[in-house]
């Protein structure tokens, strides 16, 4: 280009021009509403049902947005089945998601090193049609099953849909493997269903509640936590077994302060009492369980003094709990669980969790576990997706039992990194945090150096950002349309559509924008059979019989098909291989695995050492919400929790500040003591999430510590592919130096010879049918 | 001329619009007029004494090729307003240094100053109204709706060179080459300059 400074003046300078002249008059306030100082006058022109996306679990929310379109409050939709209005911290402070100044803001495409964070804004040509190039070549060079898909929540659905198209069987979400899989393992091999979510406990109707490490009240689902809070109220007993005094605990009757890893040595000894008491649902186990024998020869010797010794419990408190169950049966509410990848023997310990709930008879009964429901939602329109080759994640292979849905997100980066069955060259991380949801975020990152192509769509430039090679920012929740959310746990299902409240900032565009121009230059319109997002909501939403536009003004259809009971007067059909619940699992002792659960005690504590523990807060979800401004001021950073007898055994006081140093001499950020007498001696609890790498989160970079980064082994659920993560063990240092019991020495040289705990070594295969049905439910 | 009298309409106009396409992501027009001079020469007639402005040309002269001008502008770009590791870049909208937020109450505020003059914010651009590049181009049409300065002024105070100073402390010190830490002092020192010309003008006079 060319221009002298005689054109330059005379041309008026240059083009430019994001005014337009205003046409008509202001917007006028439609629906007022006196809202609290600090609003500065602002007045609410719109309120705008749609469901969250600060958590997984989707409250119903109303969005308040001013003439300007800015949103100037989040409130609860009322009209919500389960949560009622009700909203949580982190659903109220969603606005600062939005107008985070850290948010990714354009499309970016790597100029420097991997990891060095130098980029380039490109326009979303210019980003979709390298991604689609790259992505040819890579299929036409080693296939499809080269591309590794890593979604996370309904978002991602729409370039999930766009990667089966594709032809990849690569397709993995942390929420089986690093969170909830094993309990739906266990769950599925016992009844026939996995558990779903939210989990299907009948709060409502429950006599007696039992929650082994559940931590309601700090892992926040605000329907849950109501429902919870109502049963409290109304009566119901509670049970909690936790190494840690948590909020349930504080709840319950019996608090059971177990040693940590051995809750399976618990559960059969409760069976044992229940069976050898006679205080089980005869009845219930006569008509519609197999393997009641067995699982009585099984339990014999399991008596509450012997898990006494293993559990460090007091046999009678074991014995007193066992006969509170017996007492309240049938209406006993066991919680399956959430994240239950602990130890590496998850499977069998829901397997466990699920043969007392049938013992018990409350599986399908008022009171315990009510059944999911199908709502009439018409499946995605997609073309005819092309068979995939082989998965490199060793779901239903190497993990019999992992599902071939949600995949094994350890495994994919195990194959990308060992190129072993295949080289892996492509990742698509969309909405997951690779490197603090997954552990071992070195071999994550050395996995990501092997790659051709690495491709990040989110919100937040979390750490794994700095190693992509292309960044598309993804539009927040509160600014897009996505695929229907249908709730089939609920005793009323119930369908929500999400909607945006505010335009998109910047240049974030919707997933649904992104897969569906994606599929234009991978030449895949096939899998895009509709014109606008809200032609393809209208199409979901005809089996309910409504439209978007119906739905719009309250957000929430809901469908009402009757009570989640069986109906026992009527034949009942188990989804097992027999037909019934299966106590003794044929289908496991087929695959070389016990059938039934045997408890497998956990590598002990190495002295001087503590086990690592982690869990939830109610203000933060996950590693996502660290850098929100209102959630910071709430919860800067975590805390360590260590007994406050061993603190003082150790010297250590409340609020001050140390390091963690794990099994491989793997250093934590700084992390403040909080003593307590409430956790077991052998373990220490943080909080999960915190000391993001990322020095684009303003708020959250270097604040606390990161109990991902301390993970760097685990031990892999054989059934599975789970990874239990709580066999990492850490000692305090203080000042630099560390602080232990007298004659305890470093662990690190012997644990730095074994670098994985076990791996499978069998390669077998279940039918599909065994791993599929109820998996793609999202979210963890 | 920066220590001069205030410049005629049609110069002022040009000036603004030149500032907000400056502040704006590069784009071939303006790499190319780096690259023939206009720009450097642009800038210089409004502060000649400038010794940066030499730097500047030399920096530009390094370059064979208006490609290569481009992507560099645009890596320093994104890098300086957009994102950058490990520092932390400087973000080009006021509510980020007042609110600490995109669309924080500052923007708002702004928003009511464009409506009250019959603008908004085009819907094909995808900038905050408080953006540096959106506020420059506001004073380029009020220029033309009404020349008078009171208004013009207090804008400028108010919603631009309030926040200039950190905004540039992390120019400076994030900027891996001149152009950036030239351009945006000569904006300023232009600004700061028809503030100064105004209020010695009307010297008592309350904005």
């Amino acid at each position: 280009m060319s221009i002298s400074r005689r054109e330059f003046i005379k041309r008026g300078a240059l083009t430019a021009g994001a005014l337009t002249i205003l046409s008509g008059t202001t917007v006028k306030g439609l629906n007022k509403k006196n809202f609290p100082k600090g609003w500065k006058g602002r007045q609410r022109v719109k309120e705008i049902p749609s469901i969250c996306e600060m958590c997984f679990w989707r409250c119903g929310i109303l969005g308040n947005v001013d003439k300007h379109g800015k949103l100037l409050k989040i409130d609860g939709n009322p009209n919500h089945p389960l949560t009622e209005g009700r909203l949580c911290a982190r659903g109220n402070a969603g606005h600062k998601l939005a107008y985070d100044p850290d948010r990714l803001k354009y499309p970016l495409m790597r100029v420097g090193k991997r990891g060095e964070g130098k980029f380039k804004r490109v326009s979303w040509d210019e980003a979709l049609d390298f991604m689609a190039e790259k992505l040819k070549k890579i299929k036409a060079e080693y296939g499809a099953e080269a591309v590794g898909f890593f979604p996370h929540g309904i978002q991602a659905r729409f370039f999930e849909h766009l990667m089966k198209g594709f032809g990849t069987p690569n397709i993995v979400e942390p929420a089986f493997a690093q969170c909830r899989g094993s309990r739906d393992v266990g769950y599925k091999l016992t009844f026939g269903n996995s558990v779903g979510s939210p989990e299907p406990l009948d709060f409502e109707n429950t006599d007696l509640m039992v929650f082994i490490g559940t931590h309601i009240g700090e892992n926040v689902f605000t329907g849950q936590n109501l429902q919870f809070a109502n049963a409290i109220e109304r009566g119901a007993k509670l049970i909690v077994v936790d190494p840690r005094f948590s909020v349930a605990a504080a709840k319950a009757d019996y608090w059971l302060p177990i040693k940590p890893g051995t809750d399976t040595a618990l559960l059969l000894a409760w069976m044992h009492v229940l069976i050898y008491e006679n205080r089980y649902d005869k009845e219930y186990i006569r008509k519609y369980a197999i393997g009641f024998d067995q699982l009585k020869k099984h339990v014999k010797d399991f008596t509450p003094e012997w898990a006494s010794k293993i559990t460090g419990l007091p046999a009678s408190l074991i014995l007193d709990t066992a006969r509170e169950m017996g007492k309240y049966y049938p209406k006993v509410g066991i919680h399956p669980g959430r994240h239950v990848a602990w130890y590496g023997n998850d499977s069998q310990r829901a397997r466990a969790m699920a043969i007392l709930t049938a013992l018990l008879g409350s599986y399908g009964r008022p009171g315990g576990i009510y059944l999911s429901s199908k709502i009439p939602a018409p499946k995605y329109p997609s073309g005819k997706n092309p068979k995939p080759g082989p998965r490199a994640d060793g779901a239903g292979t190497v993990y019999p039992f992992g599902s071939r849905g949600l995949g094994i997100t350890n495994g994919l980066i195990d194959a990308t990194y060992d190129e072993d069955p295949y080289p892996i060259k492509a990742w698509i991380v969309y909405s997951q945090n690779v490197l603090q949801s997954i552990p071992d975020p070195w071999k994550t990152k050395e996995a990501i150096d092997k790659l051709d192509l690495f491709v990040v769509v989110d919100i937040m430039p979390m750490e794994q950002y700095l190693y992509a090679d292309l960044v598309l920012p993804e539009a927040t929740y509160l600014e897009r349309y996505d695929d229907l959310y249908t709730v089939k746990n609920a005793k009323k299902p119930f369908a929500a559509i999400r909607q945006p409240i505010i335009d998109p900032l910047y240049e974030a565009k919707p997933g649904w924008w992104i897969a569906k121009e994606t599929a234009k230059r991978l030449g895949l319109e096939e899998h895009f059979q509709w014109e606008t997002i809200e032609e393809y909501l209208d199409y979901r939403l005809s089996g309910l019989g409504k439209t978007l536009q119906q739905v719009q003004a309250k957000g929430i259809v809901v469908y009402d098909k009757g009570t989640p009971y069986y109906d026992f007067s009527k034949p009942i059909h188990f989804k097992t291989r027999s037909g019934k619940i299966e106590l003794y699992s044929q289908t496991l002792k087929d695959y070389g695995f016990d059938p039934m659960p045997v408890y497998e005690p956990v590598e002990e504590v190495p002295k001087g050492y503590f086990r690592l523990t982690y869990g939830r807060s109610p203000v933060h979800s996950f590693a996502r919400s660290q850098n929100n401004e209102i959630l910071h001021g709430y919860m800067p950073e975590n805390e360590l929790w260590i007994n406050s007898t061993v603190a003082n055994q150790l010297g250590l006081s409340d609020g001050e500040y140390v390091r963690l140093e794990n099994q491989d001499g793997i250093l934590s950020n700084n992390i403040r003591l909080k003593v307590t007498p409430g956790i077991h001696p052998e373990a220490v609890f943080m909080v999960h999430g915190f000391d993001q790498k990322s020095p684009a989160l303003r708020l959250a970079y270097k604040h606390g510590a990161s109990d991902n980064y301390l993970m760097s082994r685990v031990n892999i659920d054989p059934l599975s592919g789970g990874t239990g993560m709580r066999v990492n063990f850490v000692r305090i240092i203080k000042n630099g130096q560390p602080v232990m019991v007298s004659g305890a020495e470093s662990i690190v040289p012997k644990f730095k010879k074994n670098t994985k705990t076990r791996t499978p070594k069998k390669r077998i295969v279940v039918p599909q049918a065994a791993t599929e049905a109820g998996e793609s439910e999202e979210g963890c | 001329m920066i220590n001069g009298e205030f410049m005629g309409q049609k110069e002022r106009e040009i000036i603004y619009k030149t500032f907000s396409k400056l502040c704006y992501y590069p784009d071939e027009e303006l790499a190319g007029l780096l690259k023939n001079g206009v720009i450097t020469e642009f800038l210089m007639s409004l502060d000649p004494e400038n010794k940066e402005i030499q730097k500047l040309e030399e920096w530009v002269d390094s370059f064979n090729s208006t490609e290569k001008l481009l992507e560099e502008l645009q890596v320093e770009y994104t890098s300086l307003f957009i994102t950058n590791f490990p520092s932390v870049p400087a973000p080009m909208f006021k509510s980020y240094y007042f609110e600490n937020e995109i669309l924080g109450e500052s923007t708002e505020k702004i928003m009511d100053i464009y409506e009250q003059y019959n603008f908004k914010v085009s819907d094909l651009m995808k900038e905050p109204a408080d953006h540096l590049a959106i506020l420059l181009e506001f004073i380029y049409r009020i220029i033309q709706i009404d020349n008078t300065y009171y208004f013009q002024i207090k804008f400028i105070k108010d919603e631009i060179l309030s926040w200039m100073t950190p905004f540039k402390e992390s120019v400076d010190s994030a900027s891996t080459n001149v152009f950036y830490p030239t351009t945006i002092e000569t904006i300023i020192n232009y600004l700061k300059n028809e503030v100064t010309q105004y209020e010695t003008k009307f010297a008592g006079a309350e904005l």
